[in-house]
C-alpha cells in the first residue's frame, strides 16, 4: 500500500481526537475477546484419594496427580 | 542515512494489515470483530523487528528508545502544567506530528522501505494511546481531588512510577485508569485483576463521553450497592444504569463514575 495513503490516514487519525466507542461496541468487543479466548472447553474429573486430590487421566490434556501441564506451565491444584 | 530494514512477524496476516490501515482511516467504522483483530494486530506488531546497520531491535524496543524516552517526560511535564486539560489535545497532536516527522527524517518511515508504514503505525498507535491515557488519568486525579475523595496515586512525572503495577489506591482497593481503547487492549492481552478500572464510553444519545467504573464484584460489594445482572450482549441496553456482567468467568459491576465517587466518599466519611 502506498505511503501517501498512510500519510493521509495518519494525519486524519492524529487530528480526529477521541474514538467514539459506544457501550454497545464496548460490550460487543469484550464478548468477541472472550469468545476468542475460550475456543475449547476441556472437562477434567477429580477424585479424592486418602484426602488428596487426584485428576483422572484425560485424552485431551496431560495431568499427573494434582497437577495439570499446560504448555510450559504446571498448574498444581490444592484443596484449602 | 543508516541502512535500515524492517521485518513483520510471520503471524501477522494481510487481514491484520488491512484492519490496521482501517483503524487509522476510519476508526469509527470498525465492527467488533475488526476491533478485536486490530488489537491483536498491534499486539503482534510488538514483535516486528527493525535492523539499523548491525543493530536489531523489536518494534517495542524501538518505540521505547526513539519515542518514549525522548518525548514522554516532556509531554507529561507540559500536560501537568496545563490548567485547562482541553488544551492538551493540541499538545498531543503537535507531538504526534513531530514523532512522524522524526521517523521520516531519520529514514525509518519512507516510500521505498518495505513495511515502514507499519512501524510508523505502531509508534503512532502507542503514542496516541499514551497521550490520551495520561490526559484522561490526570483529569480523573484532578476530579477526585476536587470531589474530596482520598486516594494515593503514582507520580506520573516519574517513568518508573508510570510503570507501577496500578495507578491509584482508593479505600485500600487498587485501580487503573485507562482510556477505552487501551482498556480493551488490556482486556485482550492481560487478566483484569485490579479491583476497579476507570474508563469512559461514548453515549450517542447524549453526544458526550461518560466516565464509568468497572469494578470486581467483591470491590463493589464493599460499596454496598445492588445492581441488575446482564449478558455482555445485552448490557449496553441498560447503560448508563449500573450493571453486573461476567467476563471470562469473573464478575464485574460497571457503574457511572459519579455514582462510584458518591459511594466512595460516603464510605470514606464512615471510616473517619
Amino acid at each position: 500500500m502506498s505511503k501517501s495513503r498512510f500519510d493521509k490516514a495518519f494525519a486524519s487519525f492524529i487530528r480526529r481526537g477521541e474514538e467514539k466507542i459506544t457501550p454497545k461496541t464496548f460490550f460487543q468487543v469484550l464478548a468477541e475477546i472472550e469468545q476468542e479466548r475460550v475456543q475449547k472447553t476441556i472437562e477434567l474429573r477429580i477424585k479424592i484419594i486418602k484426602g488428596k486430590l487426584r485428576f483422572e487421566a484425560s485424552p485431551e490434556i496431560y495431568v499427573h496427580d494434582d497437577a495439570i501441564v499446560l504448555g510450559n506451565q504446571r498448574i498444581v491444584v490444592r484443596m484449602s | 542515512m543508516p541502512q535500515v530494514s524492517i521485518s513483520l512477524p510471520f503471524d501477522l496476516t494481510p487481514q491484520h494489515l488491512r484492519v490496521v490501515l482501517k483503524y487509522f482511516e476510519k476508526t469509527e467504522r470498525l465492527i467488533p470483530p475488526e476491533w478485536k483483530m486490530a488489537l491483536r494486530a498491534f499486539d503482534l506488531l510488538n514483535k516486528g523487528t527493525i535492523k539499523i546497520e548491525r543493530r536489531q531491535m523489536s518494534f517495542q524496543q524501538f518505540y521505547d528508545r526513539h519515542v518514549d524516552r525522548p518525548y514522554a517526560d516532556d509531554f507529561i511535564a507540559r500536560l501537568m502544567k496545563l490548567e485547562d486539560l482541553e488544551k492538551a489535545e493540541t499538545l498531543q497532536q503537535k507531538t504526534a506530528f513531530e514523532i512522524l516527522a522524526m521517523l521520516e527524517r531519520e529514514g525509518f518511515y519512507k516510500e521505498n522501505l518495505v513495511s515502514s508504514e507499519y512501524l510508523a503505525a505502531y509508534c503512532l498507535y502507542w503514542w496516541i494511546s499514551f497521550a490520551k491515557g495520561y490526559r484522561f488519568e490526570l483529569s480523573i486525579f484532578r476530579d477526585l481531588k476536587a470531589s474530596g475523595i482520598a486516594f494515593v496515586a503514582h507520580d506520573l512525572r516519574k517513568r518508573s512510577e508510570r510503570r507501577s503495577p496500578y495507578d491509584l489506591l482508593v479505600l485500600r482497593q487498587v485501580g487503573d485508569i485507562k482510556n477505552t481503547t487501551y482498556f480493551l487492549y488490556s482486556a485482550r492481552a492481560l487478566p483484569l485483576n485490579r479491583d476497579f478500572y476507570i474508563t469512559r464510553l461514548y453515549h450517542s444519545q447524549r453526544r458526550r463521553y461518560l466516565t464509568v467504573v468497572l469494578m470486581a464484584k467483591a470491590a463493589w460489594r464493599r460499596l454496598n450497592g445492588a445492581v441488575p445482572t446482564a449478558l455482555l450482549e445485552t448490557a449496553a441496553s441498560l447503560f448508563p444504569q449500573p450493571v453486573q456482567i461476567t467476563f471470562e468467568g469473573q464478575d464485574f459491576v460497571i457503574v457511572p463514575f459519579d455514582l462510584w465517587k458518591d459511594k466512595v466518599k460516603k464510605r470514606q466519611q464512615e471510616e473517619i
